[in-house]
């Protein structure tokens, strides 16, 4: 009778347990998400490739803290994080986790893990993250509280810890490319190379638990094949889309939706500020005056581009809309040309490189710049010639492409970029943003170099890439914006 | 007898000079796994240092030679790239690839012979002349095409196959392997068919002005019956073009393998090419020039079986 009775409890916790678990903000659902690049490897800190902290950072890895869709830090595997007055010393209290393997996180991990970053000959650690990681002097543990100290102050080192160079490993992990030991919401279960990768819902993840309990990312070499999986219903997302025309297509379905998002890539049409006529500030803001923003995003992006009118995302704290800096006014851009001693069929040469943005956008600004009296040669070119010709040598008029960097507005300052901006006040204002002591010094310095940016006409800003995406209607809590390195996926659900 | 050692011993020898030349041309391009590896901006010391810690300064012969020898042993190293074991990784994908062709030259060959004869027969007749233009407008249909369109019908519209993909269980989710290969297979046996057809025509139409014929129409078989006496005859031609074919595809189903999604041999390829990967690149060609040489010595030994004359020459 005793055992029946223990018998029954057993199965009564057994139930309730069960059904405890299957509270509303979880559910049993796998979600299958459409890619276009598949990592070469599960290397996180090792191997180049924007694959692989797409899938792995944030899902399968976290660092100390991390970067939210709208890029602000928050902490992650430290509870409280705490910067000094000057800069230099970082302390993170670390919380309770565990790592997939089910052993507890600990600060020797973390010591372990960010000292790898110390030895600058490491070839087991990508040179972009040495570098991120160069000003480090120390990482200790005392208690469960890490402190970082610095050589000198780096207003980006909790973003870069956020990245891929930062994530926690257990100590002394090895087989990097092919296995993944991490701490994140999600364990890494299963690569199909070529094909697939599967992520499961981690049940003793410290913090809130993924909403779906499956999410497979899957492989599409060929960007047709994504769209038709998508089409077809085979995947739930589709993370890209590559030509914005085909969006017409996935509009008219009603079981589907497109997202739109930020991205920190500005299409940039590069004007040569050394070489006449644009060596002049007032041609520039003629140039700028002459093209219809709004009418080339649609011509060239289906309508799906944002006008931002400096180098600045809007993400970005320092983001300020100055597109009324050089409104779109032909008349206006006439007489600045007439009075600038332009003459009429001034012959000018755009550099076109073979990407869609800009061979899409080519003959519409050509069109424009005929309007207010240039002659405009189009050349397409090769990568390899624009490498060579247009961005180490200079020898050019204009040309367009998509400045991606974050942060990167310091390559204004650079009069030697291929640019060749040459300004002391804007040197001034970048060096003051990386010596700024408060973030509002920061962003106060950055506003006021983006606004001088904009008031020289350094080059035109045609409009800020989106991130477009597609998914099925019932599918919810995706990332709209592509501003770091992960792909998160935790909150992705079907509702 | 003698001829068989001998196609052998071209094989061998054609296998390995293969090798060399792939080995040969990897180290020319330019960029090497360093780069692909560390990214655009690794500083020259960084990448020296991966360099030989991967053992790639040392003179390229050792390295040749030290590959070969263990790859003749069945040890193809592990991927450069991943750490992954060479030789199950290509296994992997042949468990896609192999299939894929298999499947779709068998299905091409069989509607091939058929069809050739058929149209053969009937010249004159309009069921010819459409069937000529099938086939005219099978060649002509890049594959890329053909399979987008055949995805759009039967995965987007219709929804009764996949439009892509390969389970994740790979053959132990049979039906679903089956599945995702249906589509793949027509589309890869429908381009192959037409242009087999051709080959399965004209032999037929020889075959037809032949006294062979005549005398068979003359015993008073039907014309079916007369141009059947004549399918092992016909088949050698057939094979021997189909062979070629096959040697292509197994990389070159890539095209279809992309469409599809599929993670096959060519893809695979395509991929480890591009991160310079070196032992997986020297590894699958390695495996795929033997299965060319395999199919090429198989196909020669069974066409000397089916035609008699060929074995005295």
């Amino acid at each position: 009778m005793k055992r029946l009775l223990a018998a029954l409890t057993a199965t009564c916790i057994a139930v309730v347990g069960c059904s405890a678990q299957s509270d509303s903000s979880t559910d049993d659902t796998t979600v299958t998400i459409g890619f276009t690049l598949e990592p070469t490897s599960l290397d996180i800190s090792g191997t180049a490739g924007q694959a692989i902290p797409q899938v792995l950072l944030d899902n399968v890895y976290e660092g100390l803290v991390r970067a939210s869709d709208d890029g602000s830090i928050s902490p992650a595997l430290a509870e409280s994080y705490d910067v000094s007055a000057d800069g230099l010393t970082y302390t993170f209290s670390l919380r309770e986790a565990r790592f997939h393997d089910g052993r507890e996180l600990s600060p020797d991990d973390v010591v372990w893990s960010l000292s790898r970053l110390l030895d600058d000959k490491s070839t087991t650690i990508l040179p972009t993250q040495l570098a991120q990681f160069a000003r480090v002097n120390s990482v200790t543990a005392a208690g469960n509280v890490v402190t970082i100290t610095l050589s000198e102050r780096d207003n980006d080192f909790l973003y870069s810890l956020s990245q891929r160079g930062g994530v926690i490993f257990k100590k002394d992990a090895s087989d990097f490319a092919n296995s993944a030991n991490g701490t994140g919401p999600f364990v890494l279960t299963k690569w199909d190379k070529g094909n697939s990768i599967t992520l499961d819902r981690f049940d003793t993840y410290w913090g809130r638990r993924s909403d779906s309990k499956t999410v497979v990312f899957r492989y599409f070499a060929d960007a047709s094949a994504l769209s038709n999986a998508m089409l077809a219903g085979d995947i739930d997302i589709m993370t890209t889309v590559q030509s914005p025309e085909t969006l017409e297509v996935f509009e008219s379905r009603s079981d589907l939706k497109v997202l739109s998002g930020s991205t920190n890539c500005e299409v940039t049409l590069s004007m040569n500020n050394s070489r006449a006529p644009f060596n002049n500030v007032a041609v520039r803001k003629a140039v700028r005056q002459a093209i219809d923003k709004s009418a080339l995003i649609d011509v060239a992006w289906a309508g799906y581009g944002t006008e931002i009118g400096s180098f600045v995302p809007p993400t970005d704290p320092w983001f300020e809309d100055l597109t009324d800096v050089a409104p779109f006014d032909v008349d206006a851009s006439r007489d600045a040309l007439v009075s600038a001693g332009v003459a009429p069929g001034t012959p000018i040469t755009l550099d076109v490189p073979p990407i869609n943005y800009a061979t899409n956008s080519s003959e519409f600004i050509a069109a424009a710049l005929k309007d207010v009296g240039f002659s405009v040669t189009i050349t397409p070119v090769t990568w390899e010639e624009w490498l060579d010709r247009v961005f180490t040598k200079a020898d050019y008029d204009m040309s367009i492409v998509c400045h991606i960097e974050r942060n990167d507005m310091a390559i204004y300052a650079n009069p030697n970029y291929y640019f060749r901006f040459d300004n002391a006040d804007y040197r001034e204002l970048i060096t003051a943003a990386s010596a700024a002591s408060t973030s509002e010094e920061r962003t106060a310095a950055l506003r006021g170099a983006a606004r001088l940016l904009s008031e020289q006409s350094a080059s035109d800003w045609l409009w800020l890439m989106p991130n477009l995406q597609v998914a099925k209607r019932d599918v919810a809590g995706l990332s709209k914006n592509a501003v770091g390195d992960s792909y998160y996926a935790a909150r992705i659900e079907r509702v | 007898m003698s001829g068989v050692l001998r196609r052998l011993a071209v094989s061998g020898a054609g296998i390995l000079g293969s090798t060399f030349i792939v080995f040969a041309l990897l180290r020319v391009l330019p960029g090497d796994l360093a780069t692909a590896k560390l990214g655009t901006d690794a500083t020259p010391e960084a990448l020296q240092r991966l360099r030989s810690e991967y053992g790639l300064d040392k003179p390229l012969f050792t390295q040749y030679v030290q590959w070969l020898g263990n790859a003749v042993r069945g040890d193809f190293g592990s991927s450069l790239m991943s750490g992954s074991d060479v030789g199950s990784d290509i296994v992997s994908r042949l468990d896609v690839t192999l299939p894929l062709v298999v499947a779709s030259s068998l299905l091409a060959v069989m509607a091939a012979l058929w069809l050739g004869q058929r149209s053969a027969l009937q010249r004159s007749n309009w069921k010819s002349v459409v069937l000529t233009l099938a086939s005219q407008i099978g060649l002509a249909i890049p594959i890329v095409v053909l399979g987008i369109v055949a995805v759009v019908i039967f995965a987007v519209w219709l929804r009764i196959l996949p439009a892509g993909g390969f389970p994740v269980d790979g053959w132990r989710a049979t039906s679903g392997a089956i599945r995702s290969l249906v589509l793949p297979v027509a589309v890869l046996s429908l381009s192959q068919a037409a242009m087999l057809t051709r080959f399965a025509r004209s032999e037929a139409l020889d075959f037809i002005a032949s006294d062979t014929y005549r005398t068979a129409r003359a015993t008073g078989m039907t014309k079916p019956q007369s141009i059947s006496t004549a399918r092992r005859l016909l088949l050698v031609p057939v094979l021997g073009v189909l062979a070629l074919q096959i040697s292509t595809l197994i990389v070159g189903a890539v095209v279809v393998e992309n469409v599809f999604a599929l993670p096959g041999l060519g893809a695979m390829l395509i991929r480890d090419i591009a991160a310079r990967d070196y032992l997986k690149v020297q590894g699958s060609l390695l495996v795929v020039t033997t299965i060319v040489f395999a199919v090429q010595f198989a196909t020669g030994v069974l066409q000397d079986r089916l035609d008699p004359r060929r074995r005295t020459t």
